[in-house]
C-alpha cells in the first residue's frame, strides 16, 4: 500500500476497511469494479503531485483584497487545478439517485461509495493574501445555475475544507476525524441568490404575507435561523468526521460567487488571524493543507453525494517580502 | 450495518439500521374510516396550530385524502409499493421486502423517494372520486360496494421503526423514549431531505425558508398534559382516539388501543409490509372490496370487516368503545363498559367520559293537539 492510500485510510475506519479490501484471503469475491476502486483512490491519492509538489501557493499582494471574482488583483495569478472524484454516499442514498450498475462501494458497514464513471468538475484554484486577509478564488464548470434550496431541489455550492491540526496525516481528508476536527467554509448559491433579491422559489411556491402569519414563524425562525445572518452567503462549520458538522459560533467568513460562461468562481475571504479554537489559521510563510468539495444541485447533489478531492493539497503561504525586497 | 428487529406487524423479524428497543409507552390512535366525513377539521385544526408560517406553506401535517384517487404527496402510496418487489403474506408472516431490506441491498438505509413540489401541491386531488362507474339505474345492495371511495385521514404513525430516523446521516431525528414520539431536532437538522424520502407515508416536509425538515410533533406540548392532539381532539366525526399501545405480548383488556387492535384486531396498521410498525391503526372501511383493503392494511383485514359488520352490533364492550370516541379532550388510558354506559379513565384514574351506548330517544307523536300542528320530526 503506498503512502498516499495510507493516508487515507486515516479516516474512520478507513484502514480496515481499505486493508480488507486489499486481502484476497478475506474470503470475498473480489469484484473487477473494486479493484478499480482501490487502484483508483491509488492513482487519485498519487496525483497529490499534479497540483504541484509544492501545491497551492497564496501569494502575496499590497493591495486589498474583495470578495469580487472579477477583480483584477487576480490578473495573472496562477491557478492550480485540482481532481474530484464523486461520492455518492457516506451514509444513506436517496433511492433513484444511482444506477446501480455504476455504484461502486467498499464492502460491508462502508460509509463511502465512490461513483467512478460519472464525470466531475475540474475546480481551479487562485489565492492571494496581504498580510491581513487571504482570498481563495476557485472556478469550476457547472452546466446549471442551481439557486434553489425547495422541497424538491437542491442548491449549488462549494465548500473549502483545513485541517485545524498541521499535519496531513493528523485528520481525515474526508471531512475530519475523532480528535482531529476540520473548519469547512460553505458557500450557497441560494443564499446569495436571496441576498441579491433574486429568490426564484416565490414563483413556484409564494410566501404568506401580513396577517395570515402566525407569531410563531417569528419565534422560530429567531431560534433556528436559516442563514448566520441576513445577509450570510456562506457557513463555517468544524467537523470530525461525516455526521459530527457543527455550526461555529463565530461565523467570520465572507464568500461570493459569479456564474459566467459555463462556469462558477467563487471567492471566500476571510483574516488570516483568528482567535476562534476552531478556526484554520494562516500566517504569512506559513503553510497548511486545503480540501475541495463542490456540490451539483442539478444532479441531486447534497450532503455526502457531491465531488471531492480525495487527498490533501499542500498550501504554502507567501511570507510578506521585507521592505525594499 | 443493519440490525435485526421484531416487528409483529409482519410477524418476523427484520433489518432496521439501528436497535429495536421500544419506549417506555408508545403514543397510538385508532381512526375509524367508516365514520370520516371529510371536513378538513383536523386539517386545519393542525395547521393553524402548527404550520402557518412562512415556508410552511403547502405543509399539511394532518391530511385527508380519496382512496383509491387522492394522495398527498399524490401517489406516494403506490410509488413506494412499486419500489419493493412484490411479496405476499403467510400465515400472517410478510415474505416481501419491507423499505429496509429492499434499502439494504444498495447500501443504503431506506428505500424510497423524493416527492417534486408539484405532488404537494394539490392535497384534495381525487376528492370524492370513485372506483369503478356508475351505470344508469344503478342500485348498491349489499356489501361490498363495486363502486365505492373512502376517505383516509393521516398523520405521522410515530413508527416503532421510523424510516426517517434511519435515513438520516446527521441524528437529527429521534425517538423520544417516553412517549416514543418521533421529532427532528430543528438544531441539528441540516435540510438534506433524506428523511422525506426515507419515510415511506411522506410525513417530513422541507420548511424551504428556514432550510430545514419538520414533522408532526403529536402535539407533545398537549400530551404532556394528558390530552389529545388537536387533530385528533377537534375531529368532527369522532373517528379518532388517542392512547399508548402495549407490545401485543403485553396487551391489556383495558386499554382501549390495545383492545381495539391487539385483543379484537379490529383497527390495523397502515401498509404494515413498509416494515416501520407505524402506530396509528385503521378500522377499515367496510364497503371497500378487499383486495384493495388487504394491500393496504394487511392480511387481518377481512376478519376486521367481518367484526365490523357483524360482531358490534351485539357486542357491549366493543359497542362502548366506538361511541367513546371523541367523547373526552383527554387522554383515555383505561376503559369499561357496565350496563351500557361507557366509563373512559385518564392516566391519573379519574374519570373523564361516560358515554351510553344507546342515546335515549323520545318519540313523539305525529300530530300535536294542542298546537293543532303536525310535526315534520318526531324524534
Ligand atoms: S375532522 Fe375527523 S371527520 Fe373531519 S376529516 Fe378529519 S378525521 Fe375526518
Ligand atoms: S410516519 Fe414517516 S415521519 Fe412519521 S415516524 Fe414514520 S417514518 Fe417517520
Ligand atoms: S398530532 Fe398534532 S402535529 Fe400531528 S398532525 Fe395532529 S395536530 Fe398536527
Amino acid at each position: 500500500m503506498n503512502r498516499d492510500t495510507t493516508h487515507l485510510a486515516d479516516g474512520p475506519g478507513m484502514k480496515e476497511r481499505v486493508n480488507r479490501v486489499l486481502t484476497p484471503s478475506s474470503g470475498r469475491r473480489l469484484w473487477p469494479g473494486l479493484v478499480t476502486v482501490i487502484l483508483t483512490l491509488a492513482i487519485f491519492a498519487g496525483t497529490a503531485p499534479s497540483h504541484g509538489e509544492e501545491g497551492i501557493r497564496v501569494r502575496y499582494t499590497s493591495g486589498a483584497l474583495t470578495l469580487d471574482p472579477d477583480d483584477p488583483v487576480w490578473d495573472g495569478v496562477r491557478a492550480y487545478p485540482v481532481r474530484l472524484t464523486v461520492l455518492e454516499a457516506a451514509g444513506p442514498v436517496r433511492g433513484t439517485s444511482v444506477p446501480r450498475e455504476s455504484m461502486i462501494h467498499l464492502p460491508e458497514e462502508t460509509e463511502f461509495i465512490f461513483n467512478l464513471f460519472e464525470g466531475t468538475p475540474e475546480p481551479r484554484v487562485k489565492a492571494l493574501h496581504n498580510g491581513r486577509m487571504m482570498a481563495i478564488m476557485v472556478t469550476y464548470e457547472d452546466g446549471t445555475v442551481d439557486t434553489e434550496n425547495s422541497p424538491d431541489s437542491f442548491r449549488d455550492s462549494l465548500a473549502l475544507l483545513f485541517p485545524l491540526s498541521l499535519s496531513p496525516h493528523a485528520s481525515s481528508p474526508l471531512m475530519g476525524a475523532k480528535g482531529e476536527p476540520v473548519n469547512i467554509w460553505q458557500w450557497r448559491a441560494d443564499w446569495q441568490a436571496e441576498v441579491q433579491g433574486l429568490r426564484g422559489l416565490d414563483v413556484r411556491q409564494p410566501l404568506t404575507e401580513g396577517v395570515g402569519l402566525s407569531p410563531v414563524d417569528m419565534v422560530l425562525k429567531a431560534r433556528y435561523p436559516g442563514r448566520p445572518s441576513s445577509d450570510a452567503t456562506a457557513v463555517e462549520y468544524v467537523a470530525e468526521g461525516f455526521g459530527t458538522l457543527t455550526r461555529q459560533t463565530g461565523q467570520d467568513v465572507r464568500a461570493w460567487g459569479r456564474y459566467g460562461d459555463g462556469r462558477w468562481s467563487v471567492v471566500f475571504l476571510r483574516e488570516m488571524a483568528s482567535d476562534d479554537p476552531s478556526d484554520a489559521r494562516f500566517r504569512p510563510g506559513g503553510k497548511t493543507y486545503l480540501n475541495i468539495a463542490v456540490w451539483d444541485g442539478g444532479r441531486g447533489n447534497v450532503d455526502g453525494r457531491k465531488s471531492i478531492s480525495l487527498t490533501w493539497i499542500p498550501v504554502t503561504i507567501d511570507p510578506i517580502p521585507r521592505r525594499g525586497e | 450495518m443493519m440490525k435485526e428487529v421484531y416487528n409483529w406487524q409482519i410477524g418476523r423479524r427484520m433489518k432496521y439500521p439501528y436497535e429495536g428497543k421500544r419506549p417506555k409507552r408508545q403514543f397510538a390512535a385508532v381512526f375509524d374510516t367508516n365514520k370520516c366525513i371529510a371536513c378538513q377539521t383536523c386539517s386545519v385544526a393542525c395547521k393553524t396550530t402548527w404550520t402557518s408560517g412562512r415556508g410552511q406553506e403547502y405543509m399539511y401535517w394532518n391530511n385527508v385524502e380519496t382512496k383509491p384517487y387522492g394522495g398527498y404527496p399524490q401517489a406516494w402510496d403506490f410509488r413506494v409499493l412499486e419500489m419493493l418487489p412484490a411479496g405476499g403474506w403467510k400465515d400472517g408472516v410478510y415474505t416481501g421486502k419491507t423499505i429496509f431490506e429492499k434499502a439494504e441491498e444498495q447500501k443504503k438505509k431506506a428505500e424510497g423517494y423524493l416527492p417534486a413540489l408539484e405532488e404537494w401541491s394539490y392535497p384534495n386531488i381525487g376528492e370524492d372520486e370513485i372506483y369503478g362507474t356508475v351505470e344508469q339505474g344503478m342500485h348498491i345492495e349489499g356489501l361490498p360496494h363495486p363502486v365505492w371511495f373512502f376517505y383516509l385521514a393521516r398523520i405521522c404513525n410515530h413508527c416503532t421503526y421510523p424510516g426517517c430516523l434511519a435515513s438520516c446521516p446527521r441524528q437529527a431525528i429521534y425517538k423520544r423514549p417516553e412517549d416514543g414520539v418521533v421529532l427532528i431536532d430543528q438544531a441539528r437538522c441540516n435540510g438534506y431531505k433524506e428523511c422525506i424520502a426515507g419515510c415511506p407515508y411522506k410525513k417530513p416536509m422541507f420548511n424551504a425558508t428556514t432550510g430545514r425538515s419538520e414533522k408532526c410533533v403529536a402535539c407533545y406540548p398537549k400530551m404532556e398534559q394528558g390530552i389529545q392532539t388537536q387533530c385528533i381532539e377537534q375531529c368532527i366525526g369522532k373517528i379518532r382516539i388517542q392512547g399508548w399501545i402495549s407490545p401485543p405480548e403485553k396487551a391489556e383488556e383495558d386499554n382501549p388501543i390495545d383492545y381495539l387492535v391487539h385483543i379484537r384486531k379490529l383497527a390495523l396498521p397502515l401498509y404494515p409490509q413498509f416494515g416501520t410498525e407505524p402506530n396509528v391503526y385503521y378500522i377499515p372501511p367496510i364497503h371497500v372490496p378487499a383486495p384493495f383493503l388487504r394491500q393496504m392494511f394487511g392480511p387481518g383485514v377481512e376478519e376486521a370487516v367481518r367484526t365490523y359488520r357483524e360482531s358490534v352490533p351485539d357486542d357491549p364492550v366493543l359497542k362502548g368503545l366506538l361511541v367513546m370516541f371523541g367523547s373526552s379532550p383527554e387522554i383515555i388510558s383505561r376503559f369499561r363498559v357496565k350496563a351500557d354506559v361507557a366509563y373512559g379513565y385518564n392516566g391519573k384514574g379519574k374519570l373523564v367520559a361516560r358515554v351510553p351506548t344507546t342515546e335515549p330517544a323520545v318519540v313523539r307523536k305525529h300530530y300535536d293537539s294542542r298546537l293543532d300542528v303536525y310535526r315534520i320530526d318526531i324524534t
